[in-house]
């Protein structure tokens, strides 16, 4: 076991106690779901591989849970880290953040009584009407689904407003918020001597203002589904419905990487020793993520003949527009940050250092389905999930476990040895690369996604996915019994 | 803007706005389609969000920790407010003027409160919460209760007993 070079320690405002105990009921929950949506996935790729046999209705219903929780698994972990991050910069009240994480809890159990008792399996995208018109799960199996997402939104609402709040009050407003003068005005700024935001204010100050924007699409659609639950008689658009729908959860999966991504501002520079600056290109780089992240929606649009041919223009450029900011600053950044630097190697520096090639990774497959010409061969095929497994399981999953050992590892004021990283880093990165590698293969081949039942060579490739799902899951458990174990150290003396 | 200004420009829109929501009431029974009153709906919203965000900048403090009371009506309001567009109680409401004017002054209260209350949290969170309730409720106009004929809308009116029309 090694000892860890020290870092000062975060200095939280207000109750350290309660912030910190705040983070990890977010980050636990998260974490807790996270893991029970991964046996799930395994048994969704193990019938595929025909390994085992559930039936068609219980592969839905299963898809449906593993497809709503897990997006809400890594949110709410990633929540409570960027929520933890502000605080050392002032103070949020706790029972606001309380208030959001029970909403959102409550909301979350809903949805599981939905599918686990209901059986309902019309995918997290409940596309209307089929919502409605399911054979295998009755009618208030619809609405608890329902209910239940709307109570996740109200929650992540209030998250949201806290947040906007304080970014807004902390930095004067939104032209402060912004950092307006330091894009614009840089002399002047610097006259001031104001401070810029900070990267987690900049991150809060996108997510917050796009998650609201989220929420209000989420409820635009999601109050007409509930009153034509109730009321039958209300119809629906189903393209405006499909296309609200898609915005809501290409918006929220989005969201995700951007809070975790504060992790890896604060995280990296603690491993590197050296400061990470906000300059005018950083804030130029997070305007441009709020609007391209919200037009590259439009990609989604492709396969819809009948919406206007602007949209599809929109979707290809905003698409590959979103990951200049990510991979010309985060990406650079970080990269300048670990180059020529003493880094620690440890299981918190390796897991957010291999977050950022997951994002890459991921964000070079979802680049290749938004090119339309590509997209006519890749829509609704594996390729798909292939490239949001990527970015949520091997970015924003690796940025919040790699926090989470920044925490203990400075809490106790140890690092894990060499041999655990070797096997969790072998098993959780292997695991992975064979289980997201044969998505992307079953992907390129053309079978299709959310099929119970796949066409060869679906099945067949199906095994390696579960061997690499297994593998996979082996390594996080490693990873955890090690986390458990640093926590069960002493406390350092004067760590955070 | 000056306190006593935004004062005075608040009560001319809020005003206006009802005066507006109450003309149901005065006209006398209508026959309006639902996508034009959703849009009316969502012009009166915007016209509650504008008097909610001027009389908050007439009474919010300008600085000051954030009052959390104020987070659950800016985040309730907005939903409140598209379960109020409940597109089958339309033909009840265009029969009936009095109730219709009442169902417009809620949009009006709806809007100001989401505006007023996001203000009253932080300035600048209601011109956020305000102008995304807009966004809703113009977009109600395209989908909620105006569903093309198609076949995707004819198997939703089998709900709440599909197998009526698939049979097992």
């Amino acid at each position: 076991m090694e000892a860890v070079a020290k870092a000062d320690p975060l200095t939280l405002h207000g109750s350290p106690r309660a912030a910190r105990r705040l983070m990890w009921v977010y980050v636990d929950t998260g974490l807790a779901i996270f893991a029970a949506m991964a046996l799930a996935g395994l048994a969704m790729r193990a019938e595929q591989a025909r390994a085992i046999a559930f039936g068609p209705d219980v592969f839905y219903a299963l898809m449906t849970l593993h497809g709503t929780l897990m997006i809400l698994a890594v949110a709410v972990a990633a929540m409570g880290i960027l929520w933890y991050l502000l605080r050392t910069e002032g103070v949020l009240d706790e029972r606001v953040a309380y208030c959001a994480h029970s909403l959102m809890s409550v909301g979350m159990l809903a949805v599981v009584v939905s599918v686990a008792v209901g059986r309902f399996g019309a995918s997290w995208t409940y596309l209307y009407p089929l919502p409605f018109v399911g054979l295998s799960w009755s009618s208030w199996a619809t609405g608890s689904y329902l209910i239940g997402l709307a109570l996740v939104t109200l929650g992540f609402s209030v998250w949201c407003v806290q947040v906007l709040g304080f970014v807004l009050s902390k930095y004067g407003g939104f032209r402060g918020a912004f950092a307006w003068d330091l894009v614009f005005r840089p002399k002047a700024f610097a006259a001031s001597g104001k401070e810029p935001p900070s990267l987690p204010a900049l991150a809060a100050l996108v997510v917050s203002l796009s998650g609201l924007a989220t929420r209000a699409d989420g409820m635009a659609i999601g109050v007409p589904l509930i009153v034509h639950w109730i009321d039958p008689r209300v119809a629906l658009d189903p393209l405006w419905a499909k296309n609200l729908t898609y915005f809501f959860g290409h918006e929220l999966a989005n969201l995700t990487m951007y809070m975790a991504v504060a992790a890896v501002f604060i995280g990296l520079p603690r491993y590197t020793q050296k400061d990470l600056h906000v300059s005018a290109m950083w804030v130029i780089a997070w305007w441009a993520t709020l609007i391209y992240v919200a037009l590259a929606a439009f990609h989604h649009f492709y396969m819809d003949f009948v919406e206007l041919l602007v949209f599809q223009y929109i979707g290809q450029a905003a698409s590959y527009a979103e990951a200049v900011p990510v991979t010309v600053v985060t990406i650079f950044s970080a990269l300048v940050l670990v180059y020529r630097t003493r880094m620690r190697w440890t299981m918190g520096s390796l897991f957010i250092y291999a977050g950022l090639i997951g994002w890459v990774v991921g964000g070079i497959g979802a680049l290749l389905d938004a090119t339309i010409s590509n997209n006519r061969f890749l829509h609704n095929t594996l390729w798909v999930p292939a490239h949001f497994h990527t970015y949520l399981l091997q970015g924003v999953l690796l940025f919040i476990i790699g926090w989470v050992f920044l925490m203990l590892e400075e809490r106790s004021g140890r690092s894990s040895p060499p041999i655990v990283r070797w096997l969790a880093g072998l098993s959780v990165f292997g695991g992975a690369a064979l289980f997201l590698l044969s998505f992307f293969v079953a992907g390129a081949y053309g079978v299709p996604r959310r099929e119970a039942v796949q066409p060869m060579p679906g099945p067949d490739i199906a095994v390696w996915a579960s061997v690499g799902a297994a593998l996979l899951l082996l390594g996080l458990l490693v990873t955890l019994i090690e986390a458990i174990r640093l926590l069960a150290l002493p406390q350092d003396g004067d760590s955070a | 803007m000056k306190t006593s200004t935004s004062r005075i420009a608040s009560y001319v829109t809020g005003a206006l706005t009802v005066a507006v929501a109450v003309l149901p009431a005065a006209l006398g029974p209508a026959d309006v389609p639902v996508p034009q009153h959703h849009i009316g709906h969502a012009v009166l919203i915007v016209g509650g969000a504008i008097t909610g965000l001027l009389a908050a900048s007439a009474t919010a403090p300008r600085i000051g920790p954030p009052a959390a009371a104020w987070i659950a009506p800016t985040v309730i309001a907005p939903m409140l407010a598209m379960y109020f567009m409940w597109p089958s109680a339309l033909d009840y409401l265009d029969a009936h003027p009095l109730l219709h004017g009442l169902e417009h002054l809620s949009y009006v209260f709806f809007g100001f409160i989401t505006a007023y209350a996001g203000q009253r949290y932080v300035r600048g969170v209601g011109w956020v919460t305000g102008t995304l309730l807009a966004c809703m409720a113009f977009s109600a106009a395209g989908f909620f209760g105006v569903a093309p004929r198609s076949p995707g809308a004819a198997q939703s009116q089998c709900h709440p007993s599909p197998t009526d029309c698939f049979p097992r």
